[in-house]
């Protein structure tokens, strides 16, 4: 179905709204920010051409899912896996503290990827575990008790880093 | 940094605001925008263009125009009697002596004899091979 004049205003609105949070959701799981970017503006091209989004109960689970589902794919054609592109930022850091910015990319890295994932969509998709679940297509609890470990994880390794430079 | 709880370091964590992808590669509203108001200067061109055609469309056939009433406007006797020897004063000789011809029958044989005269051998001597033929 192609989209009406009311509903390409509204994926707009999403990918301005949910973009950064999905871009960032794409390099956890990819590492690449080239290969995330081109994923992120392929769910949405596709959106634009079908309007899918209108038949879909959660708009935001639906667009993680879908990034998510598109680059797994990709992976799948690859068959290989890429290292994290360390040099990209990922954030607008507070008071454009690109230190801690640094800091917090690499404890990122530093998590498991499914760990990494949780916390991202958690954090930055502010989505509830039960969303969370539905998207990586494991439990809610499971989602709770990753999210848990990679936030101990990640506040041991920003405080060492911080430490480190004191 | 003090060691905060949980909720402490999630809230430092959502300080940290996910950088935004490109904008979509896709012709969107004001993309759209943009293309109305290009073709809509395309189409000022090919107007403007279209006009100027017109123009010279128009000054050319008026010149044509005005040539064609040249050739057209009434020869005076002046003119036929020119002598020109180029085409087109040959035919407009010829049809300023037909007018001749019906206005001033004498004007006309007066010319004609002139003309004779100047374009033909002279029938004067005895062995002109004009008078010959004539005799004949």
């Amino acid at each position: 179905m192609p989209p009406t004049d009311q509903s390409l205003p509204h994926i707009e609105g999403l990918y301005r709204q949910y973009g950064g949070p999905l871009l960032l959701f794409a390099i956890s799981i990819c590492g690449e920010s080239s290969r995330a970017q081109d994923a992120v503006h392929q769910v949405f091209l596709k959106l634009i051409e079908t309007d899918r989004l209108k038949s879909a109960l959660d708009p935001k689970a639906y667009l993680f899912a879908s990034v998510r589902n598109a680059l797994l794919n990709d992976q799948k054609s690859r068959q290989r896996h890429v290292p994290i592109d360390a040099d990209r930022l990922w954030f607008t850091p507070p008071d454009r503290d690109h230190a801690a910015e640094e800091n917090l990319r690499r404890a990122l890295q530093s998590l498991p990827d499914d760990q990494r994932q949780v916390v991202v969509l958690h954090i930055w998709g502010e989505l509830t575990f039960s969303q969370v679940a539905e998207i990586l297509s494991i439990s809610a609890n499971t989602a709770a008790s990753r999210y848990r470990y990679a936030l101990t994880k990640l506040r041991e390794a920003m405080l060492v880093k911080e430490n480190s430079n004191a | 940094m003090p060691e905060p709880n949980d909720e402490q370091f999630e809230k430092y964590l959502k300080n940290f605001r996910p950088v935004d992808p490109e904008p979509l590669p896709v012709r969107t509203k004001k993309h759209t925008a943009g293309a109305n108001s290009r073709s809509a200067l395309a189409a000022c061109a090919v107007a403007c263009l279209a006009a100027v055609a017109l123009v010279i469309i128009v000054l050319s056939s008026g010149r044509e125009g005005a040539n064609e009433q040249s050739v057209s406007r009434p020869f005076s006797d002046a003119d036929a009697l020119s002598g020109s020897n180029d085409g087109r004063r040959v035919e407009l000789t010829t049809m300023a002596l037909t007018k001749l011809a019906l206005d001033d029958r004498q004007a006309f044989d007066e010319f004609i004899t002139d003309k004779t005269q100047s374009q033909f051998p002279p029938m004067s001597t005895e062995h002109s091979a004009l008078r010959v033929l004539a005799k004949q």
